[in-house]
């Protein structure tokens, strides 16, 4: 979606509330966040999915105060980390949680598991999902979604200095659990 | 076996995944719900518009199949006197229309869809007219392999092939559809003609 297909977009939903419009802009944003969510959940696909359902629901409460601060997929990310964090304090401790419900990425079952997703991705995806919460989320957000560890500060209320050394965390423990993986095995955490 | 080029960088990953199939129509009626969007002007045009080109491209994709068709709304689409037979010469292109953003007219239905109409039954006069479609909404996006991402183009919503004599002329006919008039874009491409299939 083009700047200025987007920003007519917002106007379009600011003034009318119009529902093609916010679908133009769920269509244009929703795969980046998908993957973001599900990566944030560590896989686990029917977390992501009510993150990602609630975090629209507020993006369309709150766009009429978003100022431009950002671009709009930033701001959209920085909600959905709040619902995936949100959604994942709520199910801790329930009985979805004692179930333990797998990972997308080790679901014989899951999409994820399909002849499509090569082995050296899913070992990727894998390693990701096994990091420590702390680690992966500084790694998501800003590996994937660009976010500098001034703004992961801010929206994480952690101090700078520790995002950037959870990221050189969340590096080295990748580095040497990839190192170790054999291919094809899956590996484990 | 250890894997001594085991990637640090995360290169592999794609930045885009397909979310589920239904999550758009759940998070869409979360929304209705919670009157957070309105299917109202201009969304109701667009609803306008999609009911117009949907009962249009039915009806004339029933009228080329069976020479005629009584379509719902739009009614009997006869072939006009003395076009029987008639066919334009020259080659076939397709021509796409891509999904406007929410239409700016307060024209009732009934004027778009006559609007529509007697575009395409003027392509019909013209013998122009070979085939006509209406693609249905969602479907999959497949990107290129080791990529990942949304399309990066508008979504399409309906297709015309005509005779023109050459790609000037089919964009020029292109150019009299009313769906540029509304904010959509048609994308006009020419059709190569293609062997028959091998007979088993």
């Amino acid at each position: 979606m083009t700047p200025s297909r987007e920003a007519d977009a917002v106007r379009q939903f600011r003034e009318h509330r119009s529902e093609d419009a916010f679908r133009l802009l769920y269509r244009a944003h929703t795969p980046y966040l998908w993957a973001f969510a599900l990566r944030l959940c560590a896989g686990r696909s029917s977390e992501a999915e009510e993150a990602l359902q609630e975090a629209w629901i507020r993006a369309a409460e709150r766009l009429g105060r978003f100022g431009g601060e950002s671009v709009l997929r930033t701001w959209l990310a920085g909600i959905v980390f709040n619902c995936c964090r949100e959604q994942h304090r709520r199910r801790a401790g329930t009985a979805a949680a004692a179930a333990g419900e797998p990972s997308t990425w080790r679901s014989p079952e899951s999409a994820f598991a399909d002849e499509r997703l090569d082995l050296e991705r899913l070992d990727l995806e894998r390693a990701v999902a096994a990091l420590p919460e702390g680690q992966r989320e500084i790694l998501l957000l800003h590996h994937f979604q660009g976010f500098t560890h001034e703004e992961i500060a801010r929206l994480t209320g952690i101090p700078s200095g520790t995002s950037k050394s959870r990221l050189f965390e969340a590096r080295r423990t990748l580095r040497r659990r990839l190192s170790a993986t054999p291919r094809s095995m899956g590996g484990t955490p | 076996m250890n894997r001594p080029d085991a990637p640090d960088d995360l290169a592999g990953l794609p930045r885009a995944l397909d979310p589920p199939g239904d999550l758009e129509e759940r998070v869409f009626t979360a929304l209705r719900e919670r009157r957070l969007v309105r299917r109202e002007r201009p969304a109701r045009a667009l609803s306008r518009w999609g009911l117009a080109a949907a009962c249009l491209l039915a009806a004339l994709f029933g009228w080329t199949a069976r020479g005629l068709v009584q379509a719902p709304v739009l009614g009997p689409i006869e072939r006009p006197p003395g076009a029987q037979g008639t066919t334009a010469a020259g080659r076939e292109y397709l021509l796409l229309l891509l999904e406007p953003l929410p239409l700016r007219t307060s024209r009732p239905l009934d004027s778009l869809i006559a609007e529509y109409r007697a575009w395409a039954e003027e392509l019909v006069a013209q013998g122009r007219l070979v085939a006509a479609g209406r693609l249905e909404s969602g479907g999959r996006y497949l990107p290129a392999s080791g990529r990942s991402g949304a399309p990066g183009v508008a979504a399409a919503s309906g297709f015309f092939v005509v005779r023109a004599a050459g790609l000037a002329e089919a964009e020029r006919v292109a150019a009299t559809c009313p769906h540029l008039r509304y904010g959509g874009e048609i994308s006009v491409r020419e059709l190569s003609e293609t062997s028959p299939p091998p007979k088993s």
